[in-house]
């Protein structure tokens, strides 16, 4: 009876260092479970799609950007977003902008992209770009002139190339020529996309918040203010679980979403447990105090 | 009214060479005089310029957007309005039964029996409908296309006007074509360039939103595509064959809304206030960066302070003016002192990346991974059943939590057939999908008319601790 009624008061110390073990351990295990694709992510992914097809159909030429307005603080999740994302554009030849708006998530998303173009053997300048850091703060405005010119909005790449000199940007004027804008954030940036591109200019925006925020894309989804959500670190292994069931050669098994879906599951079932016997002790000391 | 126009004007002509430097200091100068004569100014007089600039400010952007632009542009944003609604419409007047034929095809082909039914009335209101939406739309489109004909000269002569004065410009600051054209100048003729380039645009955009309403169809081989009038006419003579299977209808309705929207981004909806936007977006930032220096003054006033006065902890303001020093040095190092594959360059790069990554990088995940701990602890000691409502919430999050996670879907996956809708991942997809998204949007809607409420208590200077809980 008194062991199951402390079940309430368990030290906080085990319960640290159980969710080490239980976060830690899975991310080097290679263990394989099922993941559904559910609505939100197969939207999206169906939208990546579309612009290849679209292409072939009327050979208008689409480049995809990546906004980056995460940092190190929410890595985990938004790179594996910014990477799965990356690899689907990159498989399907379309170009990618990478657009940052935080000075960390600047040098991190850009260290990811140079490694996936590496493996996918694409090229800087004819397959991707990236902006540079661009003040966050500045960020309604640059959206703004984009309809005005995309090149003349951007301005210079990372590299102080003038964005109208480089040969991938050559095609790119205003925004018919944006296939799709993702916003990957750990923060409510998306408002800002959907007002000055998605609604007026009929940009499709995709919203990949941290998995916290994931629950208020759900209403614009509905309202068809974005084309797809991709929520948190399990999101992303959602979305590389359709990129691998229909491109089989593609290196998508074995990505850090995929073996952090792992640790999801047994810190998410740790978690739970931990509740379930919180509360059994709740009971029985409840139960003892009506007995005396 | 011109003569304002044209003085506001030439507050926001580009200062070029070293003029330039004599504008910033001068704002400078007369920000300070400002900020010093407020001071001088009896207190009563103080309070009524801050809230009169404050709510000019705020007026500018609303006043902006209710002053009507040219007849002609008003006419054609409000047409294009009804004519992309009318024809959205029809498309899915047409969609109900080209999904409904598709769906009956389908399983003909699969020698399935199928429930969904297409009943000939059915069709033909739906038709109907279809075709009335599309006349109306037509309309409208043919009103779009003689506003844009009787626009153009109009705004041809205005960029005319306006090409004359950058000409002009360009000429006072002896920037030759070849110099515009290669921006050079200091990257300074790039204003130039851009201003004309802005003003060639605008023709050019008539021209655009014209070819998206009436471009005709593409010839044999050619890539382009046909304009909105063409594809409405295209659709409506195609109507009596929506019940034929593989009829696509609904897609070149579509595309035909897309070229409406096309033409009304197109356009651009002047008033005489229009062109300050971008200008005062930049004083925006200006000002925004002037908070920036205040804020970086503030810090170094407080840790200077308890650095010389040896107050307790003084060391952590120590730490502040270290880390900011290294910082601020290693970042210039980094992208200016040193040119590219020089050793100095290589250290100056690791030296920052070192402290960069190394540094601020890994702390702030670091800070950020501490809230797992805090989770796990929060919910095993807050999570406690004490009434029929937290029952509630504690099995929607366990359905929740394991929907969306891998094991969640193993534990259900042998779930098939009219048990499917029992799969987690398909009840947490209901949840996520009704109740969550009914109680965000009652929250955000609470949240959006409390902020409506908070601004204009600002705006109003209603909210006296925003600005005047002390004496400036």
């Amino acid at each position: 009876m008194k062991f199951l009624m402390n079940l309430q008061n368990i030290d906080r110390r085990v319960m640290y260092i159980l969710l080490v073990v239980v976060v830690a351990v899975p991310l080097y295990l290679k263990w394989k479970q099922p993941i559904a694709v559910t609505q939100e992510v197969k939207s999206l992914y169906n939208t990546v799609e579309k612009i290849k097809s679209d292409r072939a159909e009327d050979g208008v030429y689409k480049v995809g950007i990546i906004s980056v307005s995460w940092g190190a603080g929410t890595l985990a999740e938004n790179r594996s977003q910014t990477e799965a994302v990356a690899r689907h554009l990159f498989k399907d030849g379309i170009p990618l902008i990478l657009l940052p708006w935080d000075q960390q998530g600047n040098t991190i998303a850009t260290d990811s992209i140079k490694r996936i173009a590496k493996e996918m053997g694409k090229k800087y300048g004819k397959d991707w770009i990236s902006t540079g850091w661009r003040p966050g703060g500045q960020m309604a405005q640059i959206i703004q002139s984009m309809p005005r010119g995309v090149c003349d909005a951007l301005g210079k790449d990372m590299y102080g190339t003038p964005l109208k000199d480089i040969p991938m940007m050559k095609g790119v004027n205003d925004c018919k020529n944006i296939g799709i804008v993702f916003e990957v954030t750990g923060s409510g940036t998306v408002g800002i996309w959907i007002s000055f591109l998605g609604q007026t200019n009929k940009v499709p925006i995709a919203y990949l918040p941290t998995a916290v925020n994931g629950p208020e894309g759900y209403n614009m989804l509905d309202a068809g203010q974005i084309c797809g959500l991709m929520p948190g670190l399990i999101g992303a292994a959602k979305y590389e679980t359709q990129l691998a069931k229909d491109n089989p050669d593609l290196k998508t098994t074995d990505t850090f979403a995929l073996r952090g879906a792992n640790a999801l599951s047994t810190s998410h079932l740790m978690i739970i447990v931990l509740i379930i016997l919180g509360n059994i002790g709740y009971f029985m000391s409840q139960h003892r105090r009506q007995v005396m | 009214m011109i003569g304002f126009t044209n003085c506001l004007s030439t507050l926001f002509v580009p200062i070029l060479g070293p003029m330039e430097y004599v504008y910033i200091a001068a704002s400078i100068v007369i920000g300070i005089a400002f900020l010093f004569l407020l001071t001088k100014v009896p207190n009563k007089w103080r309070r009524p310029i801050i809230i009169g600039v404050t709510f000019v400010a705020g007026w500018f952007y609303f006043i902006e957007f209710i002053i009507p632009s040219s007849s002609e542009m008003a006419s054609i944003r409000k047409e294009t309005l009804v004519a992309e609604r009318l024809v959205r419409q029809a498309a899915n007047d047409v969609s109900v039964v080209e999904t409904r034929v598709a769906a009956q095809e389908e399983a003909r082909k699969n020698k399935k029996k199928t429930s969904i039914t297409v009943s000939p009335a059915m069709c033909s209101q739906r038709t109907a409908s279809a075709d009335k939406d599309l006349s109306a739309a037509l309309t409208h489109l043919d009103k779009i296309k003689s506003d844009l004909e009787s626009a153009k000269p109009k705004a041809d002569s205005r960029i005319e006007s306006e090409l004359k004065i950058a000409d002009a410009f360009a000429r006072d600051h002896h920037l030759t074509k070849d110099m515009v054209e290669s921006d050079t100048y200091n990257g300074k003729s790039v204003i130039v360039n851009d201003k004309i380039k802005a003003l060639m645009k605008r023709s050019n955009d008539i021209t655009s939103a014209n070819n998206s309403i009436t471009l005709p169809f593409p010839k044999e081989g050619e890539k382009w595509e046909a304009g909105a009038i063409t594809l409405i006419n295209s659709a409506k003579s195609q109507l009596g064959n929506i019940t034929q299977p593989g009829s696509n209808l609904t897609g070149i309705l579509n595309k035909a809304a897309d070229k409406i929207v096309e033409a009304r981004t197109s356009v651009v909806s002047d008033n005489f206030l229009s062109r300050y936007k971008l200008p005062l977006a930049t004083v925006n930032s200006v000002v925004g960066s002037f908070a920036f220096a205040l804020g970086l003054f503030g810090l170094f006033s407080i840790h200077g302070k308890a650095i010389a006065k040896r107050k307790k902890g003084w060391y952590n303001s120590l730490a502040f003016f270290i880390a900011i020093a290294t910082m601020t040095v290693l970042g210039f190092l980094d992208r200016y002192a040193a040119p590219h594959g020089s050793v100095y360059a290589d250290f100056s790069h690791t030296a920052y990346r070192i402290v960069f990554e190394g540094g601020l990088t890994a702390l702030q995940s670091t800070m950020f991974s501490l809230v797992a701990f805090y989770i796990v602890s929060a919910a095993y000691r807050a999570f406690r059943i004490r009434s029929v409502d937290a029952v509630i919430m504690m099995i929607s999050a366990f359905l929740v939590m394991l929907s969306v996670v891998p094991v969640g879907m193993w534990m259900t996956s042998g779930l098939h057939g009219n048990l499917k809708f029992l799969k987690l991942e398909n009840i947490g997809d209901w949840i996520m999908t009704l109740p969550n998204m009914a109680a965000q949007r009652g929250m955000q809607f609470g949240i959006s008319v409390g902020g409506l409420a908070m601004a204009l208590r600002i705006w109003l200077s209603l909210e006296r601790g925003s600005y005047f809980d002390k004496q400036l």
